[in-house]
């Protein structure tokens, strides 16, 4: 009789990829729902075909490259979601298209897939439709109703130095998603309760979103106590542009972040200090995305930061 | 799902029942060591295999078990707890450490009594996985970094038996369970087959099903069930082929659990991506022989690799590699054809 055998450890307690990828759509199903609620059906047109065009780009690029085709673990369909709740709602469906491709292909694909992107997929998607086609990216929302209004994006006013509007802004209105921003990364309340979610699941780490929040008040608070007048607050940066999206579903990545815990608060610390760095004095009124990428840069240094492996000379009686 | 795994891995100290066999010979007997020589205990130690440890700076005398399913060692210091603090202080006669350590779950604080004389220093720990695994154990006592050696009462209790009674030990006590079987810890005779023991229990054995020697996170499988159960082991699973895990060569994902869980704090990701390839140079600064092989590494794994076994891997390759370097055609390095820069 044939028994099975293997060596140690006979059991496994682990969420699988799969599951790992669900759970994740699922915290940002709230603030899906709330960007749909106030910026209507179109929004969720750009979703789907920001979903639809990454799960497309990824089987024809690994059945172009030979490789097992592996939608099935809600990667793609994980990367073409956030990549299209950082995009405003009215993008055109071809920017869509082109960033989930580069998405998949650049971020991911061409590296090895699933587990060996250095940078975060979705950003290196963004960032090449942001540097190539930036004027379409405008976040500016039209209100077409009884009366014809505009809100601005909270950090262009921010940019043009119109600190007088951008005080106006009330932090509950910018929390539950009232702005003007990407179709996602608006609801600032909706994103952190689906990132406490994760955390409470041992999905992700504390580490990195608490690091990164720090990291941004901190920095924020400096500059608001030095000048009022010329910085913004710290609530006001974390709720506007996708600070919060940033903090727990983009910089979390988890192979374009370190995987040791100390590693992984100087990651989301210097993630949170960049950010206010870039929406300061960078030509670009949100560094989120650029400040991630360049963070990425340095995670195989901060990974050294671990802790010494502990030797025991033991006999058995 | 993403269940931590400390809740499932936990061991509850809560005593078993017994059956079938009765708990050793002596339990009304004369337990007293104090009056016979050290050199006879050692000798009865001896012929049993047990190894008497010279020179070390610790010992410690576990009452934890290795395995999170099976409860022997446990209830062996509640069943012959007169045995084991006997064996305590024939321990410390015969080696004298300058540490003795006797390491007590949180649950059984109260079986040690005040009108016990236990020559060790008692630490009470919290039974989970793996801190019943003995470099984790001396982790925990705080040794790390000293020399030590380790047995556990149900061991400890069979050899004082042993020298009480004058006989060799002819039985030795298991934990038998499995996948939807109830643990029970029967007494059987040294050098029974597994299968015997397992019809005797009318636990039925399939085509697929897996059977570990010694636990679900540190056994290892038996491929045969004419397979004589060796001396040391505890417990004695059947995993249902539905149950049994299969690994795969996914790719790292990096999400660094394997490093947060790991009792030696190795950079288990790091090693295991090395090993995939083949850069077992690499891996030598990362020392993955220090390694304690709990296997937890394999079980939060994300991607599903095999991640303990690529650790091994490792270690086994790095071995080989300085084995290599030694080899008398290097010519202390000067016709080392691989340039080496060992001798």
């Amino acid at each position: 009789m044939l028994l099975a055998a293997s060596h140690r450890p006979h059991i496994r307690q682990a969420p699988s990829v799969t599951n790992v990828h669900m759970n994740i759509m699922l915290a940002l199903l709230p603030a899906l729902v709330l960007g749909v609620m106030h910026y209507g059906w179109q929004a969720l047109v750009t979703v789907a075909t920001g979903v639809a065009s990454a799960i497309i780009s990824e089987m024809m690029v690994q059945k172009l490259f030979r490789r097992p085709v592996t939608i099935h673990d809600g990667s793609a369909a994980l990367t073409g979601l956030l990549l299209a709740m950082l995009l405003p709602a009215d993008a055109p469906y071809w920017l869509i298209m082109v960033g989930s491709f580069c998405a998949i292909f650049l971020g991911k694909q061409v590296f090895g897939g699933l587990g060996n992107n250095p940078f975060n997929a979705v950003l290196v998607g963004w960032a090449i439709i942001r540097l190539s086609w930036g004027n379409y990216l405008h976040f500016d929302y039209l209100f077409q109703g009884d009366a014809v209004s505009v809100l601005h994006y909270p950090l262009d006013l921010l940019k043009k130095g119109d600190l007088t509007a951008v005080g106006a802004l009330k932090p509950l209105d910018l929390a539950l998603g009232r702005q003007a921003g990407g179709v996602g990364a608006s609801a600032g309340l909706a994103l952190a309760l689906g990132g406490l979610y994760l955390i409470l699941r041992r999905i992700l780490s504390w580490h990195i979103p608490v690091a990164f929040i720090a990291g941004m008040s901190l920095s924020a608070t400096v500059l608001f106590m030095h000048d009022p007048t010329r910085y913004a607050s710290p609530l006001f940066h974390l709720l506007t542009g996708s600070a919060l999206m940033g903090a727990f579903f983009l910089a979390t990545d988890y192979s374009s972040s370190p995987a040791n815990p100390w590693a992984k608060i100087f990651y989301g610390a210097g993630c949170g200090v960049l950010v206010i760095v870039l929406r300061t004095w960078s030509n670009y009124p949100d560094g989120v995305a650029y400040a991630i990428l360049l963070m990425n840069i340095l995670v195989p240094y901060l990974d050294k930061i671990h802790r010494r492996p502990i030797t025991v000379s033991m006999v058995r009686i | 799902m993403g269940v931590s795994v400390v809740y499932v891995l936990r061991v509850y100290p809560v005593v078993l029942f017994e059956n079938r066999e009765s708990w050793g010979m002596l339990n009304q007997q004369n337990t007293t060591v104090s009056d016979r020589l050290p050199a006879d205990i050692a000798e009865t130690f001896r012929q049993h295999g047990a190894v008497i440890p010279r020179d070390v700076d610790a010992v410690i005398i576990s009452a934890l078990d290795q395995s999170p399913e099976s409860t022997i060692v446990q209830n062996s210091f509640v069943k012959r707890k007169d045995l084991v603090l006997a064996g305590i202080t024939a321990i410390k006669r015969m080696v004298d450490p300058s540490v003795l350590i006797f390491a007590i779950p949180r649950g059984l604080k109260h079986v040690i009594s005040r009108s016990d004389e236990c020559a060790a220093s008692i630490v009470v720990l919290n039974p989970d996985y793996p801190n019943g695994v003995p470099e984790v154990l001396a982790k925990r006592c705080a040794l790390a970094g000293k020399k030590c050696a380790y047995i556990d009462t149900n061991r400890l209790a069979d050899l004082m038996e042993s020298f009480l009674s004058d006989q060799p030990v002819s039985k030795m006590h298991l934990s038998v369970g499995g996948t939807g079987i109830e643990t029970r810890i029967v007494a059987i005779d040294v050098g029974s087959t597994v299968g015997a023991v397992l019809s005797d229990l009318e636990i039925r054995v399939e085509a697929g099903d897996k059977v570990l020697l010694g636990g679900v996170m540190r056994g290892e499988s038996c491929t045969c069930l004419d397979e004589i159960i060796p001396a040391n082991t505890e417990c004695l699973f059947v995993q249902k082929a539905k149950q049994v895990v299969h690994f795969a060569m996914h790719s790292c994902l990096n999400c660094g659990k394997c490093i947060e869980v790991c009792p030696a704090q190795l950079q288990v990701s790091l090693i295991s991506k090395y090993a995939e390839f083949s850069l077992f140079s690499m891996c030598r600064d990362l020392t993955p022989q220090v390694c304690v092989q709990c296997g937890l590494c394999g079980v939060v794994c994300i991607a599903g690799r095999p991640v303990s076994q690529l650790v091994q891997l490792a270690v086994q390759n790095i071995d080989s590699l300085a084995d290599e370097a030694k080899t008398p055609s290097c010519n202390g390095g000067k016709t080392c054809p691989k340039n080496h820069p060992c001798c």
